[in-house]
């Protein structure tokens, strides 16, 4: 079957994206991918940020840096060995093999720093859409093509992107390519603010991608141009007693009501079914600030419950249990 | 009884000149063999082919040291499936297990850092909280010595140890027979007094 008219997989693709950085993108996407493979789901990692945290969250740093070093060689197995033909325009798609990590069923197709010059191409393949040029397609739709493929050969039932801090063209492909998002929101004033851009840009990126889609030739591999909101997570905040400290608890509602205004209304403006639940239901989670479990998680390249004493680990196994069966039941993803 | 045996159970295409296919046609037919009938069918087949059998005590001392992993999954035994089966318990432990992988799977008897990290991601395993450290202290409990141009080996008694894994007593009496066994602080300074009283004693008569 040409590459062009491969039909899109039945896994779920899934980014938390948020464009200010450090509220958490990827522990959440780490944690909560290793969660769904936890309850049994076959679960791919892309790392599709050119910073490739996420990567070297469950990967030795030196074996990263090796991977980065062969990523152009025949033996490379990064995001950008796979789209690099495309970006170069020599060829299609070089399917890579994802790394099967140490978490029982999720599997990981690390970034890579030279995506960055994929990016730099996606802003011609943008323009190329509208123009109605196959490569233009092919271009914007490289790591989409990149992740049906390899849901397809690894029977994937979630994809999760790992996208940078920005609104750029590599994270518009990847949202456009996204059956859901979900947003992350820590508890202070910054994040409040950047909401009222997301849900702009979102907006935007949504209605262009339609027009590039009526534009689009019969039987060309398309991104899906549809990103359904699951929810926010809101997270970063200290408790006491059990609850949000009072700091922190102060921005929960601005949080929640900046969601509805400025993402959910929006995002209804152009099509109900973008937003498809009440105001009051998007909340997926709320999210603790895990102290020192986090950075050791980190160290250790595994997920925040498995560091800790066993209350620490339950705690902790909990949350984000709930999370992922949510995440499972507003994706319909059993 | 082998030709009925043959005749009932799979058939053998008179094109079966491939070694793994006949291998495993046997090994079909002689699954479906009583397990006390098994020993006799093999020394038939043995006989009739004129073919030496091997006993356990006939195994050659350049693949003795293989015992305990199965021969028919020794080519193709992933460094997973390895770990699995060695189930390395410290950072430490588990360097010890890759580094013997390379060496005996991968013909790599000289290894650096990179490589064992390199191979413990292929294995699917946590990644080493510090690869290097992790990598000193094998070296520091004697699973590895040093080798030239920085690089690191396996030592003997690593190679005892890993194979004497899942067996953590075996393993464990293993690493205690390597260490070298040292005069005690205190033995040596009472040796050496008694031997100074004697020498006082000696010069006195």
């Amino acid at each position: 079957m040409p590459p062009n008219s491969m039909k899109r997989h039945k896994s779920k693709r899934i980014a938390i994206f948020n464009h200010k950085g450090g509220v958490g993108k990827t522990t959440l996407t780490i944690n909560i991918a290793a969660a769904l493979a936890r309850l049994g789901k076959r679960v791919l990692l892309l790392d599709s940020d050119p910073q490739c945290n996420l990567t070297s969250y469950l990967v030795d740093p030196d074996v990263v840096d090796d991977m980065l070093d062969s990523s152009e060689t025949p033996k490379g197995r990064t995001v950008w060995t796979a789209v690099r033909p495309v970006a170069e325009g020599t060829a299609d798609v070089k399917v890579v093999e994802p790394i099967e990590t140490s978490i029982s069923r999720l599997f990981l197709i690390p970034g890579d720093i030279a995506l960055s010059k994929y990016e730099q191409d996606l802003h011609t393949s943008w323009g190329e859409c509208f123009q109605r040029r196959v490569r233009g397609f092919r271009g914007v739709s490289a790591l989409s093509f990149l992740a049906n493929s390899v849901s397809a050969a690894y029977e994937i039932d979630f994809v999760f992107y790992d996208s940078g801090p920005n609104i750029g063209p590599l994270n518009r492909s990847i949202l456009l390519d996204c059956d859901f998002f979900a947003v992350p929101a820590s508890c202070d004033g910054f994040s409040v603010q950047a909401l009222k851009t997301l849900g702009r840009t979102l907006y935007e990126w949504v209605r262009d991608w339609s027009t590039v889609m009526n534009l689009a030739p019969d039987d060309i591999y398309l991104l899906r141009g549809r990103p359904t909101f699951v929810g926010h997570i809101i997270q970063r905040f200290r408790e006491y007693a059990e609850q949000p400290a009072t700091s922190y608890r102060a921005f929960i509602p601005r949080i929640e009501r900046g969601i509805t205004s400025d993402v959910v209304n929006v995002l209804r403006e152009l099509d109900k079914s973008l937003a498809p639940l009440s105001s009051t239901q998007y909340k997926l989670g709320q999210i603790k600030d895990f102290g020192r479990l986090a950075p050791q998680a980190q160290l250790q390249g595994v997920p925040i419950w498995k560091v800790g004493n066993a209350n620490e680990s339950d705690n902790a196994w909990e949350v984000f249990k709930a999370l992922a069966e949510k995440i499972i039941e507003r994706t319909n993803g059993n | 009884m082998t030709q009925t045996v043959l005749e009932s159970s799979v058939p053998i295409s008179s094109d079966a000149v491939d070694a793994t296919i006949a291998l495993k046609q046997m090994l079909d037919i002689m699954s479906n063999v009583a397990p006390e009938n098994r020993q006799r069918l093999i020394q038939s087949l043995a006989t009739f082919f004129d073919v030496a059998q091997i006993g356990p005590g006939d195994v050659p001392s350049a693949t003795r040291k293989r015992e305990g992993i199965p021969f028919s999954e020794e080519k193709i035994l992933s460094p997973k499936e390895f770990l699995f089966q060695k189930k390395p318990q410290s950072d430490v432990e588990r360097v010890a297990a890759l580094g013997y992988y390379l060496t005996h799977y991968r013909d790599t008897p000289y290894f650096k850092t990179l490589d064992i990290s390199k191979l413990n991601t292929e294995a699917a395993q946590a990644k080493f909280s510090n690869a290097a450290y992790a990598v000193d202290n094998a070296t520091k409990y004697g699973y590895l010595v040093p080798a030239s141009k920085g690089n690191k080996q396996i030592s003997a008694s690593g190679e005892l140890f890993v194979q004497a894994l899942p067996d953590r007593d075996a393993a464990k009496q293993v690493m205690q027979d390597a260490r070298p066994r040292r005069k005690s602080k205190k033995g040596n300074q009472s040796r050496e007094k008694s031997a100074n009283n004697a020498t006082e004693l000696n010069e006195e008569t």
